[in-house]
């Protein structure tokens, strides 16, 4: 399912004076089986987009085709899309609600017409997919979990219809580190199956490690759409758009002030590792 | 956020939006009163070009102003039929089943009608040209004689004033919460009512679940910086009415006395 944003526009409360452009006049193509990262600083248009990308909202102008097929809200039955779209929120542990695990987390299978042994399975599936004994969990009100737990049970709520394309905001965002490197993982195995993965994230050096893609928003204009190893490695582009760096950054860039340069800029910890070895050679 | 805003502050700097917020809110009452004693056509005519002539003044769009109203036409429709139908079993124009629409009944639904939508227009001019937290001054303003009887009037502006300050937080975290059950395939915008009603689990649990965790934070928050509820809040007294105050609330005065005794 190959997504196409063509010319998209999008103005939240339009008319009135509290009118904002979010996005103008966007274009951007994602082939099956991405793994795109979407940086830049808050109130830039990148939740906007991923909703729009979702389906979520209408766009004021401009078309989100999905599959080459053109939808919006009102447009579209969404509970098709819903199946093949997966869409994580920031904070996603706030739309939990049933008072068990299994239901909560069977929840977008309700309309899906499976036997219940089937959905039984997809749960099974999804549990342990991030991680979480199904026989142990499935039972608990997910309410009265630990942070960590209630994030994994909303990202299995969303993970259990299988989607095609799964979109991310923020998924790592106050997780613990080793959390954080179990979903990344995850999330490296969703997408070598084949799974599209759109994610906006803050913290760079999950991008690094794990995208192959980066797109740049800046006050609702995308201003850059390049590989990760490109977008990431430029570090006059990231310090004068105030994205920050990565670690690896840094350190490159503290090299080059202490006299001593490496030949070519690395992404990720491990060709850092490798350029200083290559250096001390 | 996408839908046509209506009732919410709209800044400007029009004759309305200068009053104190206490003259407003006094005016208002005065014309609410005014429009409830309304019983004849001078009476309509009256109201009606005082609203036309505030919504003029407040630079308010036409749309904006009436904008609550299309969101209670049904509302509106009811009330209608319901005075028109049942109002007068004399006289009625026919008589089938219990219904008994008749002349007297079809006045008074004109009546109801015409009064609730001017006071919700009044009252849309009122919020449109009034920041809330000036609306909240103006209420613990006007509740402080109160206190004299015992009333915690401190307390209920500071809670009025904490629940309009988080209608934003919490209007976001629905619209949020929303999303992420229709990605998860909720049917809320769907026609049939069993679903509909089905999907409403989704929504309210979460919402609620946020609401009470919000204020718990808050009432944490509020504690750590030192707020004791029997503390006496520091008062401004010394803002002064301007002329433009005055000649509101005597305007407004008029127009109560007015319609009370001559219309």
């Amino acid at each position: 399912m190959p997504i196409d944003v063509k010319e998209l526009s999008f103005t939240y409360a339009q008319g009135s004076p509290y009118e904002v452009r979010a996005l103008s006049h966007l274009d951007l193509s994602i082939a099956d089986g991405e793994f795109v990262g979407i940086i830049g600083k808050t109130g830039c248009g990148k939740s906007t987009l991923i909703q729009l990308i979702a389906g979520l909202m209408k766009p004021t102008s401009g078309t989100v085709s999905i599959d080459g097929e053109v939808f919006y809200p009102g447009k579209t039955d969404r509970s098709s899309l819903s199946k093949r779209i997966g869409v994580l929120f920031q904070y996603p542990e706030i739309q939990l609600f049933e008072n068990t695990v299994e239901k909560d987390v069977s929840f977008a299978l309700k309309h899906a017409s499976l036997s219940s042994s089937e959905v039984k399975e997809k749960v099974h599936w999804a549990l342990n997919a991030v991680g979480l004994d199904f026989d142990k969990f499935k039972d608990l009100s997910p309410l009265g979990l630990s942070g960590g737990e209630k994030r994994r049970v909303a990202v299995a709520g969303v993970l259990v219809t299988k989607p095609e394309i799964l979109i991310l905001d923020e998924p790592i965002a106050g997780l613990d580190p080793k959390s954080q490197d179990g979903f990344l993982k995850l999330l490296d195995n969703l997408n070598a199956d084949g799974t599209t993965i759109i994610m906006i994230s803050h913290n760079l050096d999950a991008l690094a490690e794990h995208t192959k893609r980066t797109v740049v928003l800046e006050d609702g204009i995308l201003i850059r759409d390049a590989s990760t190893r490109e977008v990431l490695t430029d570090t006059i582009f990231l310090k004068e758009h105030g994205l920050g760096m990565t670690q690896v950054g840094r350190i490159s860039d503290g090299l080059k002030n202490c006299n001593l340069p490496l030949p070519e800029l690395p992404l990720t910890m491990r060709e850092l590792c490798s350029a200083l070895l290559k250096v001390s050679a | 956020m996408t839908q046509t805003l209506t009732g919410i502050y709209l800044p400007g700097n029009t004759f309305i939006h200068r009053l104190d917020a206490r003259v407003k809110f006094f005016s208002f009452f005065a014309l609410v009163i005014a429009t409830l004693f309304t019983n004849s056509w001078g009476g309509y005519l009256v109201m009606g070009v005082i609203s036309l002539v505030l919504i003029y003044v407040s630079k308010l769009r036409f749309s904006q102003a009436i904008g609550s109203l299309g969101m209670m036409k049904w509302f509106l429709v009811i009330i209608f039929l319901m005075n028109l139908m049942f109002f007068s079993p004399e006289n009625a124009w026919f008589s089938w089943w219990f219904f008994t629409p008749s002349y007297a009944g079809f006045l008074q639904a004109i009546n109801i009608v015409f009064r609730v939508s001017v006071v919700v227009i009044l009252s849309n001019i009122l919020n449109t040209s009034t920041p809330p937290i000036e609306l909240t001054r103006a209420m613990e303003a006007l509740l402080r004689p109160l206190s004299y009887l015992g009333l915690p009037t401190g307390q209920i502006a500071m809670i009025i004033s904490v629940a309009i300050q988080f209608i934003p937080t919490l209007t976001m975290e629905s619209d949020q919460i929303r999303k992420a059950q229709i990605a998860r395939g909720a049917r809320f915008e769907s026609r049939k009512l069993t679903e509909k009603a089905a999907a409403i689990g989704p929504l309210v649990v979460p919402i609620f679940l946020s609401a009470f965790r919000r204020a718990d934070e808050l009432a944490l928050a509020m504690e750590a910086r030192g707020y004791r509820s029997s503390q006496k809040k520091q008062v401004n007294k010394n803002v002064k009415l301007s002329s433009a105050d005055a000649f509101a609330i005597f305007a407004s005065l008029v127009v109560c006395i007015f319609q009370i005794y001559f219309l």
